[in-house]
């Protein structure tokens, strides 16, 4: 897989990998991904966006609440794309209706710093006036790696370790907050597993498909 | 010397031979199989249309149009064209979107790269896709999976044999996978995606 930091790429503060990954699967209860679906109603109605790879089993979660579903695969976009003016173009809108639900998984942290907030404006292009935004990032101490997340159900998470490359240092919880605005961070968690997992909100009113 | 009700009894009304003919398992493999394939060999460039079911081993270049009908794209399948089908099945490359009437299945082995509306869509384990998936409104999924159902009891009554069995699934099964509690909620899965 293209992950946006491969080898040959001398990309100043990136922590380099140490010993090859090892390709486990992992999975645990996630309580930034119950959070994010919390209130959301299993009507088949709402527009989910997906920055990760697709998988049966994150498809299979999705398809409870979701009339569009799309796998955007933005973690895998060739290094050269985030040099152009506006790199996450690629990431398609839906023209029937803004996503509500977008799962951005770690892609902050493979991001290049100077890019990053190109990536939250096109978040804000594309979602609702009240999206609701998953972001997981590593811990500070921890030595951050890309991964591959999928959903397993709607409070747990699948993930392991993706091929090759490397990710930015962490980016700190302050840092995470002024990044995402006006995406306001609403809960934060961290696990023991070196992530921690931010549910933001953009503002706006709360559509008659939430509850309370 | 010819006794009237034996005769009448042994030859039956051709109507009613004919019905039975139909209704023999032979006869309905006979029909189910028939489909048009386009070999590995071959390469279309164009639009494809017709009144059959379609198996794609080859490469196709343009669009398929099958309203009524089935399309397979197999393992060896390469088809950048848009692809409309009553039932759409992928187990090879497909580069272009997908419209099923009735049900779209990406296999394991499917590659896809476009955008997907049916009212059911099935995703396999392993499969690599990247698009968007429109499932329609909710109400008119319900509706498509009743009329969907009840034409496979049509056919099952109609045939004797009943159709190989859809699910009325929207989405896979989850994989199965042996897990080894951590603690803290964690576990660990044995098995890659």
């Amino acid at each position: 897989m293209d992950w946006p930091l491969r080898a040959g790429k001398a990309a100043t503060g990136v922590s380099a990998a140490v010993s090859p990954p090892v390709r486990e699967t992992l999975e645990r209860t996630s309580p930034g991904v119950a959070a994010l679906f919390e209130p959301v109603h299993a009507d088949g109605t709402h527009a989910v966006l997906d920055l990760g790879p697709a998988s049966a089993s994150s498809f299979n979660v999705y398809g409870r609440f979701a009339r569009w579903i799309r796998f955007a695969e933005t973690l895998s976009l060739p290094l050269p794309i985030y040099e152009a003016a506006d790199p996450f173009r690629v990431v398609p809108d839906n023209p029937h209706q803004p996503y509500d639900l977008v799962l951005a998984w770690n892609m902050f942290d493979l991001v290049p710093p100077e890019a990053r907030r190109q990536l939250v404006e096109r978040l804000l292009e594309i979602t609702s006036a009240d999206a609701r935004l998953l972001v997981v990032a590593g811990i500070g101490g921890a030595r951050p790696a890309p991964q591959n997340f999928s959903l397993v159900s709607e409070d747990r998470m699948r993930y392991e370790v993706a091929a090759g490359g490397a990710c930015y240092p962490p980016i700190l919880p302050a840092e995470m907050a002024q990044l995402l605005e006006p995406f306001r961070i609403e809960r934060a968690f961290s696990s023991s597993a070196g992530f921690r997992e931010y549910l933001a909100l953009r503002p706006g009113a709360r559509p008659a498909t939430w509850s309370s | 010397m010819w006794r009237k009700e034996e005769a009448t009894a042994d030859i039956p009304a051709p109507d009613d031979r004919a019905v039975r003919l139909d209704r023999t398992p032979a006869a309905v493999n006979a029909t189910s199989s028939e489909r048009a394939t386009i070999g590995r060999s071959i390469t279309i460039r164009g639009d494809v249309t017709g009144d059959e079911d379609l198996l794609v081993q080859g490469r196709v270049e343009g669009s398929i149009d099958l309203q009524q009908h089935s399309v397979t794209v197999g393992a060896d399948g390469e088809v950048i064209a848009s692809i409309s089908a009553r039932i759409v099945t992928i187990e090879g490359r497909v580069e272009g979107n997908i419209r099923a009437e009735e049900q779209a299945t990406l296999r394991s082995s499917a590659y896809v790269r476009g955008d997907i509306t049916a009212p059911r869509v099935v995703l396999e384990n392993g499969a690599r896709f990247r698009g968007g998936v429109d499932m329609g409104d909710a109400d008119e999924r319900a509706k498509k999976t009743l009329t969907a159902s009840s034409s496979r009891q049509n056919r099952t009554s109609e045939t004797g044999r009943s159709t190989p069995a859809v699910e009325s699934i929207t989405t896979p099964a989850l994989e199965p996978a042996s897990l080894v509690a951590k603690g803290n909620g964690e576990s660990t899965a044995s098995l890659r995606l």
